[in-house]
């Protein structure tokens, strides 16, 4: 197996195709081997049986995928979770844009790259999200969904923000009590029980400390814009 | 009537949230959210509460009239159901 640290998390898996070699390339690591914290062992034979069962995906991304998945499932134990979201880092802090695929959250953040100073893509659709002494970070990982936009860096998490399309542009911050839902379509639910329980902990301790907003938001430049000082607004407005 | 193996029920932030693991995830993949008193009577049916007994209990624990928690329980076990949640 290869070594990499990811989100500061030791871990190895198997590189056996191009695609997450190439993802995987800036998290390679060296550490000996009693360190490791996460193995993750995805067979050839599991990778082949997933690629018949889903012919459009090439032998490659099905294997990308499911390293993926087993890594998001691996970090719960760890306090850790996934977030389905562009997370843009903007002046030391991550914002994280979440919303179902195809609503535009990537478009969003690129509006932030293009049209507001001083920022930079930290995971381009599965940050990892973690808590350390009391402080939420964004990490950026090899599983940065269709593009290759992800930072080996760990970001303090400003906001968490779920995103509609809308004509206007418009923020509302959301009760935390309503978010659980939101993030539970938008996160890796595992299977098994224990980590399952685990998941929703970690969970619930995200929506008491970070807080949560739905935008409705357009295309335009003016989206980034709006997006970024209604939060601001909102967030200094709590304290 | 009880609540099939493998659903778990937890307060996510102030919401109570019932999500599937395990087998049970083959016939739900989903969320569902309840109030204080569904989340009371989902925690009832762990297949050592009747029907009447679960009624009784709410209807005590809350104040209310039995014919209206009955209502409210009837309506609830409808949604269980529908949701596949539901041991018979």
């Amino acid at each position: 197996m290869e070594k990499f640290i990811i989100a500061g998390i030791k871990t190895e898996y198997n590189v056996r195709g191009e695609l997450l070699r190439e993802r995987s390339e800036k998290y390679k690591a060296d550490f000996d081997d009693s360190e490791t914290q996460i193995k993750l062992n995805i067979r050839e034979d599991f990778i082949e049986m997933k690629r018949q069962k889903f012919p459009n995906l090439s032998w490659d991304e099905h294997e990308y995928m499911w390293t993926c998945d087993a890594f998001y499932n691996e970090i719960l134990k760890f306090d850790g979770m996934m977030l389905h979201s562009s997370c843009v880092e903007k002046d030391g802090f991550a914002y994280l844009f979440s919303a179902r695929s195809g609503t535009g959250k990537s478009t969003h953040t690129h509006l932030w790259l293009e049209n507001l100073e001083n920022t930079r893509i930290i995971n381009d659709d599965k940050p990892a999200l973690f808590r350390e002494n009391g402080v939420w970070y964004a990490c950026g990982t090899p599983f940065s969904g269709k593009t290759n936009e992800n930072l080996d860096v760990k970001i303090p998490v400003r906001a968490i923000v779920f995103l509609f399309r809308g004509k206007e542009n418009k923020v509302k911050k959301l009760d935390n009590s309503m978010a659980a839902p939101l993030v539970l379509e938008q996160t890796i639910n595992p299977v098994d029980k224990t980590l399952a329980i685990k998941m929703l902990e970690t969970l619930d301790l995200l929506l008491r400390e970070v807080p949560v907003f739905i935008l409705h938001c357009n295309v335009k430049k003016d989206a980034a814009i709006t997006a970024y000082s209604e939060i601001e607004r909102l967030i200094k407005n709590e304290n | 009537m009880k609540i099939k193996d493998g659903f778990i029920l937890k307060d996510v932030a102030g919401s109570k949230i019932v999500i599937a693991t395990g087998e049970a995830r083959l016939s739900f993949n989903g969320v569902i959210t309840f109030n204080s008193v569904g989340a009371e009577i989902f925690n009832l049916l762990d297949g050592t509460n009747s029907p009447e007994e679960i009624v009784a209990k709410i209807a005590s624990d809350y104040n209310v009239d039995a014919e209206i928690v009955k209502r409210d329980f009837e309506a609830l076990v409808e949604k269980l159901k529908k949701h596949n949640l539901l041991d018979e």
